[in-house]
């Protein structure tokens, strides 16, 4: 697909984009499947050739019977190499967020809509790479949870772009495949880039940046005493040892309670272009959140108010996801 | 890997045993050890060989078939080469394109079989074998499932690729070989050799191969009947199948001399007497279906005409293909028992070669048949006598002659008395050439078991004979056969018969079901397999372009390559479609509910409309945009939520087929007004 010229490719797409549009959930059928000779059936072909060859020369009856067996069975595979991809229905697993230019583990949900058997289903985001393809097996009614390897290249909301469903079976003579997008649900995190924290003086807030800073900083370090696990609590922040003497999830509890918060400032990020602010940005809410801070995002067309703990940070995250110029 | 290794080894099992004779006997060794270190290596105690070590044995390998050929390249020096090959190949089984590289080698190999062997059982053991093979190249496509099911799919695969084989086997176009092939086997095939010297046609009188098998049918006009019943439609004594006419003597040995008749072959030239005297005059035809025999000599009746390709007649009355046979072949001849009209003169050359005796040698013989010359009346009184000779005097019939020296008629005559066909039509020709009678030795098969049930006659090795030919002017050839004077059962019945009281019958074949004949079970399962094969033969083996032809002729009338291509195609597609209309059959059908599908209307009529609804958004959203967009259905779309909740969240016990047929009316009357 990659290697046609681009004005090819984008028609291509586009035709592959109203053949096979983007689903929650698909069913794979004449619609959406291509089947050509394969490759990998080369060398038999070729031993059937000589098989032919043989018989025609030789005109040998039991040789040519095996020469058209051979050939009605490499026909036969393509309706088998066919049924056996027909009807499988391919489904969007639970969301997964995580940040550009990581591995995603996207899950992927396959069914037989027939409730039968299929096998060596090779599902894969990156076609050029071989060795990169998950291969599974239905059983008949089996419902199996595949998890796809994706690098998404761009933050915003998670657009898998299609993944290529191959099989060879039963013979390798034929290949049917397919590509499929499905309609993942995820957010794409800018990708962090860390810079010193710079503040912001002429904003006109109240806080007082350098202070604040280093008492916040030296409020990291007091730990005062145990409390159990809340949800939100940063990773950091749970006692592991006390955790693991198996009395439940343990959090240790920080000797200030903070009154004094920050603002990660879009304007204070050195970077040049969007992307880098925004990749800053991204740096700081994960290095704030690591420390414990209460931080609010200023952002050119809105704030978050400072706040602290997991969903505040997932929550500062995502809006630089699908932050808008 | 196993089942890889497994159906490997199916493959190339028969070019070890039993069909050996083209492989060295140094290659069975070289292929144990092969076996045996990649057993090792699959169970991990040998390591995979350098690439150093794999050059130096393809290299080896190839000397080796090199060596054990001198060079030649033949058939059995290729399929050496292709086993050397693929055991090989058996050691660098990585990948799996390595793989699937061995099972097609495994297909080649079984093809070679094929090649040396076409037997109904070979042909079972192939099936076997190609499902095997066909489950092993499944599994490699498929690892995680148990064998049983590859095996389950291959037999699947197999059963339903049968009928495209079957229209492609009879429908194929079969062409001429694409390049002439100078390959051929090695194998040693039992049968007639091209000249006879004193005890050579006992040794073959031992074997109960089969030579040939041969059906009458009648012609009448144009329709023609196969003959069945209990008799032969020729008597048993009367069938004399010719192959090969010797004529140099050199005292001892009787062989094929120089004097080369020429050969007419089929389809003869328009002018041609054939053509118009012989075969339309002929009362039968004859359908022979010969086992491979390493030579180019056929067998028929005196006086038949070639009716099938590449099979030629020589003017001395014999019968010939194009090239030697390694395989069965089938042939129709014409044939009359009142013969041909034969030629009425010899040429001196003629004359000259069939009355050349060796100077010296046998002089008693020519004392003694000068002797009864001077006192015959002609030629015909002459030879009569000398069969009453032989029918008089004590002759004995016997497989276990007495050597003989160099004067072997002589010996035989005068001294031994002891001996079977060859010794007698030996004497009786030497005779005849004392005298100056042209005669000529006659090799060939006589009689045959007949089959009535089936209508053919099958003729085996030992149905071996030999008996000669007298030029009397006037009548032409004159066929005599001095051991019917000998022993009678012979001609009338057969050699079982003829040498009862001795016992040599098969005395080597343990084995042979015809030394049984007495135990009827074992009999009948002979004919029962025998019949088996025969139909084999006729009808799978030797099914070649011109029964090709024959047969859609008669099933399609005058039908030309381009019709026949045609029709291929039609049937292909026709099957093809079959199968596509069983993919259809089998695809998911998920049948929704009424008021899902009339849902999935609204959602259509209302994109129409400009009004979008989202995948993965509850069906509330589209209702308030519909009602914004039309403010008169909000009181429809009010209730439709209501109702719909109502449903969609009813318990599935209580699930209300009443209230789910009003919910559709309900949202096509939505979708109507909107």
């Amino acid at each position: 697909m990659s290697r046609l010229p681009q004005v090819w490719r984008v028609r291509w797409l586009r035709w592959l984009d109203k053949r096979i549009p983007k689903r929650a959930s698909i069913t794979l059928s004449h619609r959406s499947l291509f089947i050509f000779a394969s490759r990998s059936g080369g060398s038999l072909i070729l031993g059937w050739l000589v098989i032919m060859v043989t018989a025609i020369n030789y005109q040998n009856s039991l040789v040519y019977a095996l020469a058209f067996w051979l050939f009605s069975m490499g026909l036969a595979t393509m309706l088998f190499t066919f049924h056996n991809a027909a009807g499988v229905t391919l489904r969007a697993g639970a969301s997964v967020s995580g940040f550009a230019g990581e591995t995603f583990m996207l899950p992927v949900i396959v069914s037989s809509a027939r409730g039968g058997a299929h096998h060596s289903l090779a599902l894969s985001f990156t076609p050029q790479d071989d060795a990169s393809f998950t291969l599974i097996s239905l059983k008949q009614g089996d419902a199996r949870t595949v998890t796809l390897a994706f690098v998404p290249a761009k933050r915003g909301a998670l657009n898998s772009g299609r993944f290529k469903l191959t099989s060879h079976y039963p013979l390798g003579v034929f290949r049917v495949w397919s590509w499929v997008q499905l309609d993942m649900q995820g957010w794409v995190y800018p990708k962090p880039q860390w810079v010193p924290f710079v503040f912001s003086h002429a904003s006109g807030d109240p806080l007082n940046e350098p202070s604040t800073r280093s008492r916040i900083q030296r409020s990291g370090d007091d730990v005062q005493g145990v409390r159990s696990y809340q949800e939100g609590d940063s990773l950091q922040r749970i006692a592991w040892k006390a955790s693991a003497r198996g009395k439940g999830w343990v959090s240790k509890e920080m000797s200030t309670v903070i009154s004094e918060q920050c603002w990660l400032d879009w304007h204070c990020t050195p970077g040049r272009d969007v992307e880098q602010k925004l990749s800053q940005l991204c740096a700081w809410v994960l290095e704030a959140d690591a420390r414990g801070w209460r931080y609010g995002l200023r952002l050119p067309n809105e704030d978050i108010a400072p706040d602290q703990g997991g969903s505040h940070k997932l929550r500062c995250l995502e809006r630089l996801a699908r932050y808008q110029a | 890997m196993w089942w890889l290794m497994v159906s490997f080894f199916a493959a190339i099992l028969p070019h070890l045993w039993p069909i050996s004779s083209h492989t060295p006997k140094e290659f069975v060794l070289a292929l144990a050890v092969v076996l045996v270190w990649r057993a090792l290596m699959a169970n991990g105690k040998l390591g995979v060989p350098s690439r150093v070590l794999k050059t130096v044995l393809v290299v080896a390998s190839t000397a080796l078939v090199v060596m054990s050929f001198r060079g030649q390249v033949s058939l059995d020096s290729a399929t050496t080469f292709l086993a050397a090959a693929s055991t090989l190949k058996l050691l660098e089984l990585r990948t799996a394109r390595d793989a699937r590289i061995l099972m097609a080698l495994s297909y080649g190999l079984l093809a070679a079989v094929f090649l040396f062997e076409q037997s109904i059982l070979t042909a079972l053991y192939g099936v076997v074998v190609v499902w095997h093979v066909t489950a092993s190249l499944i599994m490699l496509h498929e690892k995680q499932d148990a064998p049983s099911n590859a095996a389950r799919t291959s037999a699947w695969l197999l059963l339903v690729s049968v009928p495209f084989m079957l229209v492609f086997y009879v429908l194929f176009p079969r062409i001429a070989p694409l390049w002439t092939l100078t390959l051929q086997t090695d194998k040693a095939i039992t049968g007639l050799s091209d000249s006879i010297s004193p005890g050579d046609i006992a040794e073959l009188s031992q074997s109960d191969e089969l030579a040939f098998r041969a059906s009458f049918s009648r012609i009448d006009g144009q329709s023609s009947a196969r003959f069945l019943g209990d008799n032969p439609p020729i008597a048993r004594s009367q069938m004399y199948w010719r192959a090969l006419v010797l004529d140099a003597f050199d005292g001892r040995r009787w062989q094929v001399g120089d004097f080369k008749p020429s050969v007419r072959w089929y389809p003869f030239e328009p002018s041609s007497a054939f053509n118009n005297t012989a075969t339309q005059s002929a009362r039968w035809e004859v359908d022979v279906v010969q086992q491979a025999s390493g030579q180019t000599w056929l067998f028929g009746l005196s006086g038949s005409v070639p009716d099938s390709d590449d099979v030629g007649r020589t003017d001395d009355d014999l019968l010939r293909t194009q090239k030697p046979l390694f395989q069965s072949f089938r042939y129709r001849v014409r044939w009359s028992p009142s013969g041909l009209p034969e030629q009425t003169a010899l040429t001196s050359l003629e004359r000259h070669v069939y009355t050349e005796l060796p100077k010296g040698s046998n002089p008693l013989t020519a004392r003694w048949a000068q002797r009864l010359w001077l006192g015959s009346q002609g030629a015909e009184d002459f030879l009569t006598r000398v069969m009453r000779h032989f029918q008089q005097q004590p002759f004995f019939y016997t497989l276990r002659p007495p050597s003989l020296g160099r004067n072997s008629v002589d010996e035989f005559l005068f001294q031994t008395h002891r001996g079977f066909c060859s010794h007698y039509a030996s004497a009786m020709a030497v005779i005849a050439r004392s005298v100056g009678l042209p005669a000529r030795l006659v090799s060939g098969y006589q009689g045959g078991e007949w089959q009535g049930d089936d209508g053919y006659v099958s003729v085996r090795q030992y149905d071996a004979h030999a008996w000669l030919e007298i030029w009397l002017p006037k009548r032409g050839w004159q066929r005599f056969d001095p051991t019917a004077m000998v022993a009678p059962h012979r001609i009338e019945r057969g050699l079982e018969d003829a040498v009862r009281d001795e016992g040599t019958f098969l005395q080597d074949r343990f084995f042979s079901t015809h030394k049984y004949k007495h135990l009827g079970w074992l009999t009948s399962l002979r004919t029962q397999f025998e019949r088996a094969n025969y139909y084999w033969q006729r009808w799978v083996l030797s099914y070649n372009r011109e029964q090709q032809q024959r047969w859609l002729q008669q099933w399609l009338g005058q039908a030309s390559w381009q019709s026949v291509g045609y029709l291929l195609a039609c049937v292909v597609a026709a099957l093809l479609l079959v199968g596509m209309v069983w993919l259809w059959w089998q695809r998911p059908r998920i049948r929704l509910p009424q008021w899902q599908r009339e849902w999935h209307a609204l959602q259509k009529s209302a994109y129409a409309m400009g009004v979008v609804h989202e995948q993965g958004v509850p069906p509330n959203v589209l209702l308030d945009k519909l009602a914004e967009h039309n403010p008169k259905l909000r009181d429809d779309t009010t209730a439709l939520m209501q109702q719909l909740n109502a449903v969609v969240y009813a318990h599935p016990a209580t699930t209300n087929t009443q209230a789910s047929r009003m919910l559709a009316k309900r949202i096509r009357r939505l979708r109507k007004r909107c």
